[in-house]
């Protein structure tokens, strides 16, 4: 007998997700090299190669070349990852009212309250309240999308820059580098908990089905099974 | 060699900007010098990106007791060179005499030094797509030779040599005007403005009250990217700390979740 479903991510969802962790990718990886000498080394070996097939050993010219290539990649992945956002973004304002990334309840106990219901998931592990999503997951989902429009808008000023003047570059700059800091920290935490075995329901959902079984939803996210229920 | 300083003397100049001209024929010079462009050509190409000592020329006070005064814009050669530190090709370094270069075979353009320099001195070039900013003339000054604006000071307005022996002539000088004005005269740059700058290799001469006529900024800053330089490190930081964070939980709860089943088993034992 097939168990009963509930859906958890519509095909748009899991589409734009998927995407979205290239395109963040492609941008971190082309992004770091230029925040910080840490990561040359990624630059170095991609300008090595450049500069060896072009016959230009000029050592020089190495980090130049490297860096210029990922300047193209970042910028290219940058137009196609708005591309795509938009028809996330126009989903998603459609429909802003009804997700869960809104407080359960309202008010600083409530913050507490949710704060010890992760503690009984993840420390006690035991049964916790959870809506859809748990209190951490409503933060991190406010800070990325902070960050997300953060990092686009002074993306987007630090290339259209010959029309700005110096002091509005300067702070885009900081901001795109700032607001990608806070993301790139909150991802981890993020990748940490998706994939964690305790959820590997809502990592398949997520991944492959977008459904998650009722039975699981029952036990896990039972403000949300009671919240469809009543629908 | 030794640390080198510049030094501009409001008082002692008599805007005759033969400093600038003379940095313009420099740059046109080295250009003839390594073959890039020939006399007629580096005469009449207009190239502003080339024009490192601009001078600002504007007027203060009232009639009768208004005067011309000339700010100069110019790269100052920080201590702690914002722009090199941002430069993500390696493209500007500090020479042995104190000289911050942008080295044009290694600049990409991205124009991050002047995202970076609180003086808003690199000008980006759209003809070659570089950024451009003073030398220190320090092809010059290693062989021997003064930076060309020092050299075609008719005045001794600007003028350069060892840090000590230059900060030394500049505060002589200071007291000087000082005592003879009874208007207090300070050498701007000579002591560390602050952590984002540091100290500058190019020290100003004038009176207290006319630092802001002379574009001197006494708090040169680019506060956002500062806050940038911060989030470097604490980003270093939060990530060492998720990653310890998650790998003890992830062992914790490997651990909790064994006892919680052998006590599942138990109880279904009993
Ligand atoms: C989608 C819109 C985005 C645009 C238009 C954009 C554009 C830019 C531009 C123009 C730069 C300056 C360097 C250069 O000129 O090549 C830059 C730097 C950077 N970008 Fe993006 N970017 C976007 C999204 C992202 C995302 C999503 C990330 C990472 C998750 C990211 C990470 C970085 C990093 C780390 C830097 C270096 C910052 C620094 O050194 O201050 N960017 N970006
Ligand atoms: S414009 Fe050139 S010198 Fe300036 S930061 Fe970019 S690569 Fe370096």
């Amino acid at each position: 007998m097939k168990t009963k479903t509930v859906l958890a991510y519509s095909s748009l969802d899991m589409w734009f997700h998927k995407h979205m962790i290239h395109f963040v990718a492609f941008l971190t990886l082309s992004g770091l090299p230029i925040l910080s000498e840490k990561f040359h080394f990624i630059a170095y070996g991609i300008g090595h190669s450049i500069n060896f097939l072009a016959g230009d050993m000029n050592s020089e010219g190495i980090l130049a070349s490297g860096i210029s290539f990922l300047r193209v990649i970042h910028w290219l992945s940058a137009f196609t990852f708005t591309a795509i956002m938009i028809p996330f973004v126009i989903s998603m304002t459609q429909k802003v009212l009804t997700l869960s990334i809104w407080p359960d309840k309202w008010g600083a106990s409530a913050v507490f309250e949710g704060i010890g219901e992760m503690k009984k998931n993840y420390i006690d592990l035991e049964h916790a309240e959870f809506g859809k999503m748990n209190t951490g997951q409503k933060a991190s989902a406010w800070l990325l999308t902070v960050c997300m429009v953060v990092i686009v808008i002074s993306g987007y000023i630090l290339i259209f820059r010959s029309a700005i003047t110096h002091d509005i570059i300067s702070i885009a700059r900081g901001a795109h580098a700032i607001s990608f800091i806070v993301l790139a920290v909150t991802l981890l935490i993020h990748i940490y908990f998706a994939t964690h075995p305790a959820n590997q329901a809502a990592y398949k959902a997520m991944f492959k089905t977008g459904e998650m079984d009722e039975e699981y939803v029952k036990e896990h996210h039972s403000l949300w099974y009671r919240k469809l229920q009543k629908l | 060699m030794k640390q080198q300083i510049k030094c501009y003397d409001t008082q002692a100049c008599i805007r005759c900007f033969a400093c600038m001209i003379n940095c313009s024929v420099e740059n046109r010079v080295r250009l003839q010098r390594e073959g890039v462009m020939n006399v007629e050509q580096s005469v009449q190409a207009t190239m502003p990106h080339f024009n490192y000592l601009t001078p600002i020329r504007k007027e203060i006070g009232v009639y009768p007791n208004a005067r011309q005064v000339t700010a100069f814009h110019h790269c100052n050669h920080c201590e702690n060179a914002p722009c090199q530190g941002i430069c993500p090709t390696g493209a500007i370094t500090t020479r042995s005499g104190g000289e911050v270069v942008i080295n044009a075979k290694a600049c990409i353009g991205c124009q991050s030094c002047g995202d970076a320099c609180p003086f808003d001195v690199p000008v980006y070039s759209k003809e070659n797509g570089k950024a451009y900013k003073c030398t220190g003339c320090y092809d010059r000054v290693e062989n021997g030779l003064k930076q060309s604006c020092v050299e075609a000071c008719p005045t001794l307005a600007m003028f350069s040599g060892n840090a000590e022996n230059v900060i030394e002539e500049a505060k002589k000088r200071a007291a000087l005007y000082t005592e003879k004005t009874g208007k207090k005269y300070i050498v701007y740059g000579a002591d560390k403005l602050n952590d984002y700058v540091g100290h500058l290799k190019w020290i100003t001469i004038v009176e207290e009250t006319e630092l802001e006529a002379y574009k001197l900024d006494t708090k040169p800053e680019r506060t956002l990217m500062q806050w940038r330089d911060t989030a470097k490190v604490a980003g270093a930081v939060m990530t060492v700390a998720v990653a310890l964070g998650t790998t003890a939980h992830f062992i914790y709860w490997l651990d909790k979740r064994k006892k919680k089943i052998a006590e599942k088993g138990n109880s279904h034992e009993n």
